[in-house]
């Protein structure tokens, strides 16, 4: 059964820059824009981007992370996905992850439309055949014909994205993470891959989605988790988690 | 989770340390090993690398990291109507020139001298290659490290066999020489295998540990990049030590002269000294333990310090 489970995890961000001290006043440190600043017993300062977290997230899980800029929505998905190892707490999951923040990372601009399936593919940790036997499905999707054999830079940017989303949608994940759209752009391009999107989630037994649209939210999740200032203020249905959202922009 | 298809060599390596390393005194000698317990219940599905699983994931992607590799060479040259074969011609054009000054400076014959500058810079390119290379290996991965589940360890495969390629392409260049001048090979021309060998396995433990401080420490990469520089002059590479005299002690002393020796002399068709072997297989040793304990200790940390 895929899961997450996160217990009190804490993730520090220490700020390595040579005039940093400086830098921070107690101005800075009583501001809290996004997580707050300490200085920690090394006397270096670093962003408590995540406060005692704890939360499980179980098989069927649609889960929305909501939450103002810097709130720490990205660092937990990277905590989620195993990318970043918390500071403190323990991370315990099972299943295939597919971390979705960009897509189009490892995309070479001199390699071949083909060439590209197959190096993604290796990134996504498909085998050559896994790879042979969704090739098909990928040239299918992006509809881009004869331009698999020429170099991506001749693509346009639409042709660009459709690839890189035809192949990190080519192998089923138990876990899908997706950040702010995947650099994927608007909500037109989700309506355009809308099909393959939903075949794509409806494979996978948990999706945790972030972005700042609360039409995609409405769409794809079906309980929500409010993060503020690096803490979680809140987890429950979607109109509950709106409404205590609507609350703290005021 | 398992982000590279299984090779047997994950569970081979996997039941080697369950064999070798009950929880309690590992976790008491092996910094980070706990926190390797900690998160690897069951090796397929689990999420976080933990600092033993980055390097098993690691170096079981050899094949994606060697066609990566070959990847990158190949599309720095596509455009370009030889391709990588410019890499061959670029370098051969300095050893021509080098050779052709310094052998008359040393009043040597040109069939003498250039096979040896050939040698000592064919190889000594693969090593400032692995020195300056493994010292922005993380840095300039830091996207891939970031956004997706790589193993840290693959980007530094991939990042040596890159500079392998690179020297595969200019023993082309000690080819040419032996067709011109004649070769001196002998039973002791293999063990420049060995050699290389040797820069294999320092080139990954170097890429890791120095592509490690070097994240960390800004400065670093610029002291290395300085320090090789330096060093190419008091490295006999265009010069023999005998001319040094006295002063012979300079290449005794530099570690790098050890490596250059067992990948060039038996290329001249000599058996390197017993002395270059010794120094070479201890600081390879050395480096990997000292490789060891600061990635059990600060693999946590690494993605915090892009």
């Amino acid at each position: 059964m895929a899961h997450i489970r996160l217990r009190n995890v804490n993730v520090d961000i220490p700020v390595y820059d040579s005039r940093s001290r400086r830098l921070i006043s107690k101005e800075v440190l009583l501001r809290r824009i996004g997580g707050a600043m300490k200085v920690d017993r090394d006397s270096r300062v670093v962003v408590s981007a995540l406060h005692d977290i704890s939360l499980d997230i179980e098989q069927g899980d649609r889960l929305g992370l909501v939450g103002h800029n810097g709130a720490g929505k990205t660092t937990l998905l990277r905590v989620l996905s195993g990318i970043y190892p918390p500071t403190d707490g323990t991370v315990e999951a099972e299943g295939r992850v597919a971390p979705m923040f960009n897509i189009s990372l490892g995309m070479e601009m001199d390699a071949t439309g083909y060439e590209n399936i197959y190096m993604m593919g290796r990134l996504l940790g498909m085998n050559e055949k896994e790879i042979e036997a969704a090739a098909p499905d990928i040239e299918e999707f992006t509809e881009l014909g004869d331009y698999l054999s020429l170099p991506v830079r001749t693509y346009s940017s639409g042709m660009l994205m459709r690839l890189a989303f035809g192949i990190a949608t080519s192998k089923p994940a138990e876990i899908v993470l997706i950040d702010e759209a995947m650099g994927a752009g608007d909500a037109a391009f989700y309506e355009k891959t809308q099909e393959r999107l939903d075949r794509f989630l409806s494979e996978s037994s948990l999706l945790v989605l972030t972005t700042h649209s609360e039409q995609l939210i409405r769409q794809f999740c079906t309980r929500a988790v409010l993060l503020h200032n690096g803490k979680i203020e809140l987890v429950g249905g979607l109109d509950e988690v709106y409404a205590k959202y609507g609350e703290l922009l005021v | 989770m398992r982000l590279f298809t299984a090779q047997p060599m994950i569970s081979a390596i996997q039941a080697a340390q369950c064999l070798c390393f009950s929880r309690l005194w590992a976790t008491a000698i092996i910094p980070g090993y706990d926190y390797f317990f900690l998160h690897v219940q069951d090796s397929d599905h689990q999420i976080m690398h933990s600092p033993m699983q980055d390097i098993s994931d690691g170096l079981s992607s050899w094949r994606l990291a060697l066609h990566w590799a070959w990847m990158d060479t190949k599309l720095k040259y596509r455009r370009s109507v030889i391709g990588p074969l410019w890499i061959t011609i670029s370098v051969g054009a300095t050893i021509l020139g080098m050779g052709v000054v310094f052998s008359t400076l040393w009043g040597m014959t040109l069939g003498d001298f250039l096979p040896y500058i050939c040698t000592g810079m064919i190889a000594w390119g693969l090593i400032t290659s692995l020195i300056n290379e493994g010292a922005t290996v993380f840095i300039s991965s830091e996207n891939l490290l970031t956004q997706i589940n790589l193993p840290a360890t693959t980007c530094v495969l991939r990042m040596v066999f890159r500079q392998f390629i690179v020297f595969l392409h200019n023993i082309l260049i000690f080819v040419l020489v032996i067709l011109v001048f004649g070769a001196n090979l002998s039973p002791a021309t293999p063990l420049a295998a060995l050699g290389l060998l040797f820069y294999l396995v320092t080139g990954i433990w170097f890429g890791i540990l120095f592509g490690m401080i070097c994240a960390r420490f800004r400065d670093v990469p610029q002291v290395l990049t300085n320090l090789v520089q330096l060093t190419f002059f008091i490295t006999p590479i265009f010069w023999k030590p005998e001319m040094l005299g006295e002063r012979v002690f300079i290449t005794t002393y530099n570690p790098l002269f050890h490596f250059l020796e067992v990948v060039r002399q038996p290329l001249l068709g000599h058996y390197p000294s017993a002395a270059n072997w010794g120094v070479v297989a201890t600081v390879t040793v050395l480096g990997i333990a000292t490789t060891w304990l600061f990635h059990q200790h600060f693999f946590k940390r690494l993605k915090y310090w892009l």
